[in-house]
């Protein structure tokens, strides 16, 4: 019995270690980031690397804030992700709902074709997209940035799934007392399906903080950009402040780490739930 | 009033649901419409023409089809694309693969630490993790000064070198996807349930026979599912190409993405462009379809 459990102790140390290392492998660039981040100038480039910057810059910070205009970019990109969110849920509830509830029509057709929206790479879209908005007038414009992500099947398909999970006689009770229609969806569907509606926030955030491509190719003037496309030509003008370069990719990096932190749960529920949505 | 807007209520009655449905669904059909059918057809129809976006279009057959197939750029970059996914795709798999092994064994204490470790990669955004890795790999950075003392001097740091940008941005993308994948591994191994594990246990299976027969076969359609979306995800890389290399050096990083986005936007061609994305596009079906045939023989084995 012994030899088994002396086993099963180096098994556990070796696991541990393992993990341990690991982690440290992971997190490394983080820590050199913000390392880098508060380094004075003439530490930065020495070789070998410094570990632990002799003082901590912090006018780095400032330095870098008032090169760009973080805020404001930040700013745009929370305004444009609430709207595609908050636009994603009116467009996609009801639509979840009719094809997890109602009988008519056309509905498996419907369902496979809205489904099949998902299958198209998006890089084919990119530039066709860019000349339809073009056409519409709406380059160099939130429209360009809200409303396109508005087609999304994949929202529809998870509401889809969660919404025939709720058992009919809810409805029917509803219905009994005088509930409308609109009015089942409003009062007793919607309030149930907070897990799903959490995890469509926080993936379309994410998907939104993250957008690069197509607001590079969308927008022009910097007073619209996007906190990607922000640090992007930030990383051209001041390549070589290093450290303002680390400030600034910190900054972009933070706000998801907050709501990730607020939100795990959710975060980690979603992924397993629809694991697609990169 | 009341009792005519009761009686039309009724006759409507038989109406009533299909008309609620497609009034609920006719927002999302129109915008796929828009911004999903119309580009895919438009996208097709331009990929035969030839434009410089401003001026007319002109319709010019399939000669940018076979100005692709005879230009050698195009197909190193098609190397390069499948060469990045593939080598990605493996790493990301097999490094969650394992840590998802790793943190699902037994009791684990701080496993809850370990998780959000090996995830955080994920939370940043790819541009930024290529402005930080950018950084790393220079010479003066940490991993390119640990690589110049194991003897391996590439002057100016891997991405400077044709030889070694490419596996500098499969580790790049394999550390910041890695732990999305491992999160989506635990919940398939915590959907096992343990009595099979225990029964095993009581038949006398050791360790490698409860992977070989219960573990793996279990998380299979997992794997598979995992495969077919990360092989078509990272088929379009682009930002960390932008970032990173711009493509170069020498189009040692030129993938498709990037290929189809310098067509497009600096050189101004719409058409030929098109003709890259619309290829893209084919390729992802074809290799989609080969992994959905080879699959189907594990998924029946799982069930």
């Amino acid at each position: 019995m012994s030899a088994s459990s002396d086993q099963t102790v180096v098994h556990k140390i070796l696991l541990y270690a393992g993990l341990v290392i690991g982690a440290i492998l992971f997190l490394l660039p983080f820590f050199w980031m913000i390392s880098t981040s508060l380094k004075p100038p003439d530490e930065i480039y020495v070789l070998p690397p410094k570990w632990i910057p002799s003082r901590l810059m912090w006018e780095n910070y400032s330095k870098a804030l008032s090169a760009a205009p973080f805020g404001r970019f930040i700013l745009n990109t929370f305004f444009v992700a609430a709207t595609v969110i908050i636009g994603q849920l009116i467009v996609a509830v009801p639509a979840g709902y009719a094809f997890a509830r109602l009988r008519f029509p056309g509905k498996e057709i419907l369902f496979m074709i809205f489904l099949s929206t998902m299958m198209i790479p998006g890089q084919v879209l990119m530039i066709p997209l860019y000349i339809l908005i073009k056409n519409f007038g709406w380059l160099d414009s939130f429209y360009a940035l809200i409303v396109p992500p508005l087609a999304s099947a994949f929202n529809i398909f998870i509401l889809r799934q969660f919404f025939t999970t709720i058992p009919f006689e809810l409805e029917d009770a509803a219905r009994i007392d005088g509930c409308g229609r609109i009015g089942v969806v409003l009062r007793i569907i919607l309030p149930l399906c907070k897990p799903v509606v959490s995890t469509i926030i926080v993936f379309t955030f994410m998907w939104q903080w993250n957008n690069f491509f197509w607001p590079l190719i969308v927008i022009s003037s910097k007073e619209l950009h996007v906190v990607q496309i922000g640090l992007s030509y930030f990383s051209s003008a001041h390549g070589t402040e290093v450290s303002l370069l680390m400030v600034a990719s910190l900054i972009v990096i933070l706000p998801v780490i907050i709501v990730f932190a607020l939100a795990q749960r959710t975060f980690i529920q979603g992924i397993a739930l629809g694991g697609m949505k990169m | 009033m009341k009792g005519l807007v009761a009686r039309f209520l009724y006759l409507t009655r038989r109406w009533e649901e299909p008309l609620t449905a497609y009034v609920f669904i006719t927002p999302s059909a129109l915008l796929f419409l828009v911004f999903v059918f119309i580009p895919a057809f438009s996208g097709l129809y331009l990929s035969f023409t030839s434009w410089d976006g401003i001026g007319a279009s002109q319709f010019i057959g399939i000669q940018n089809y076979v100005e692709l197939y005879e230009k050698p750029l195009f197909w190193k970059v098609l190397g390069n694309t499948l060469y990045y996914t593939f080598a990605v795709v493996l790493l990301q798999m097999s490094v969650a693969f394992i840590l998802a092994l790793a943190l699902n064994s037994g009791r684990l204490r701080l496993k809850g630490v370990f998780r959000t470790a090996y995830f955080l990669p994920v939370l940043t955004s790819t541009v930024a993790a290529s402005v930080i890795w950018r950084w790393l790999f220079s010479e003066e950075g940490f991993l390119g000064y640990a690589i110049n003392l194991t003897g391996l001097c590439v002057p100016g740091g891997w991405l400077a070198d044709p030889r070694f940008a490419m596996p500098a941005l499969i580790l790049m993308s394999g550390w910041r996807w890695a732990g999305y994948l491992m999160v989506i591994y635990l919940a398939g191994l915590q959907a096992i349930p343990s009595q099979l594990y225990d029964a095993s246990a009581i038949d006398g299976a050791g360790a490698w026979a409860q992977f070989r027969f219960i573990t793996w076969p279990m998380l299979s359609f997992t794997t598979f599912f995992i495969f077919v979306t990360s092989i078509i995800g990272s088929f379009q890389v682009f930002d960390q190409i932008y970032v990173m290399t711009g493509g170069g050096p020498l189009d040692a990083t030129n993938c498709m993405g990037y290929y189809l986005y310098e067509n497009a936007f600096k050189y101004f061609r719409m058409g030929y462009a098109n003709a890259i994305g619309v290829i893209t596009a084919v390729i992802i079906l074809i290799l989609t379809i080969i992994q959905f045939k080879i699959g189907a023989r594990y998924r029946d084995f799982a069930s």
